[in-house]
């Protein structure tokens, strides 16, 4: 929603702009106080003693004539030094879901899906829509994505973490999969249903969330070898054993008189 | 009978994919195992949070230059022609 301001753009600070904090009594308002204030004195000897007494500089923008709504705000603004914060122009995770849902280059039929997205979501919670999209994107998200490697004759599956973006879109990828499956005409009533069939703790996109993290967990052997052998603790950690060195070193000092068994299979 | 390979070629091996924050990802990796807590809502909750806070302050790898082997085995081809 664009909001009207009566003045410059760049005097108003966006909640995550890089834009550095400018207070209103910038250096445009002072040669405009001290111009006043010399034509008072022109018209009206001994005005300048007067305002400085009472120390109002504030008195001499006010006796100028208002003419537009820039200096009307720079009155108003002078008396409170405190700068206007707006939220920011799109929400990052919604821009995100609509590039995602937009075909054909067509951004503004994908913006509107997600806004009516959003409106089905509150239809059916009665409840900010936006903060429940953002924690099903959140549960949805997988940690890791597996990667195929092969090693000798044997294909194996490697966990590799993901960044924060890359979590992000495959959890909403995993959610407009699952929502092909709910009831509804549109995507944004589908999406809708399965955003809150998340938050409720059920929907595909978190058992498929289930299955890479168990084929991962099966497969955590693999995440620090690459192509060397592994050992495993009891306790559940990986070493590698490029470093032999390196492990003794570790054994001795996780010392519990427990045995080691070899994890990985390298045939 | 000599034999005549029109281009010489080396195809590389797929290296394995590099991960960048290995230890916080076996730790997750094992908390798993331990508790099966698939989710990271209960005890692996502060693991995963490691992972992701690791992953956000590491810098990325910069891209490995290709080996030029294939370049000058073409022309060694053309010279020993």
């Amino acid at each position: 929603m664009n909001v009207f301001l009566p003045c410059r753009p760049s005097l108003v600070r966006h909640a995550f702009s890089g834009l550095g904090r400018r207070t209103m009594s910038s250096a445009r308002d002072a040669p405009t106080a001290a111009a006043a204030t010399t034509t008072l004195n022109f018209l009206f000897p001994g005005v300048e003693a007067a305002l400085s007494s009472t120390g109002t500089s504030t008195a001499a923008p006010s006796t100028s004539a208002i003419t537009s709504p820039s200096s009307a705000f720079k009155v108003a603004s002078t008396t409170a030094a405190a700068p206007l914060t707006l939220p920011p122009p799109s929400d990052p995770l919604l821009s995100f879901l609509t590039s995602l849902l937009q075909q054909s280059g067509n951004r503004t039929r994908a913006s509107a899906r997600v806004s009516s997205m959003l409106l089905h979501i509150h239809a059916l919670t009665r409840a900010p829509a936006l903060p429940l999209v953002r924690h099903a994107a959140l549960a949805a998200a997988p940690a890791v994505r597996l990667k195929s490697h092969k090693r000798g004759s044997k294909n194996v599956q490697m966990p590799v973490a993901l960044s924060e973006k890359q979590r992000i879109r495959a959890g909403l990828k995993a959610m407009l999969k699952s929502s092909e499956g709910k009831q509804g005409k549109s995507v944004q009533e589908r999406m809708a249903r399965e955003v809150v069939g998340v938050v409720r703790g059920g929907g595909g996109a978190l058992e498929g969330k289930a299955v890479v993290h168990r084929v991962a967990m099966v497969n955590r052997g693999t995440c620090l070898c690459g192509d060397t052998p592994c050992a495993e603790f009891p306790d559940g950690g990986v070493l590698s054993l490029g470093n032999l060195w390196e492990l003794v070193a570790r054994a001795q000092a996780h010392a519990r008189g427990t045995d080691w068994k070899v994890c990985c299979d390298h045939s | 009978m000599p034999v005549h390979i029109a281009n010489v070629r080396v195809r590389p091996k797929k290296a394995p994919p590099t991960n960048l924050c290995a230890g916080q990802l076996s730790a997750m990796l094992g908390c798993w195992a331990a508790t099966k807590d698939l989710h990271n809502t209960g005890t692996c909750a502060q693991a995963a949070q490691d992972l992701f806070h690791c992953m956000r302050v590491t810098p990325k790898t910069g891209k490995v230059a290709r080996p030029s082997i294939n370049y000058h085995l073409a022309k060694l081809k053309k010279i020993t022609k």
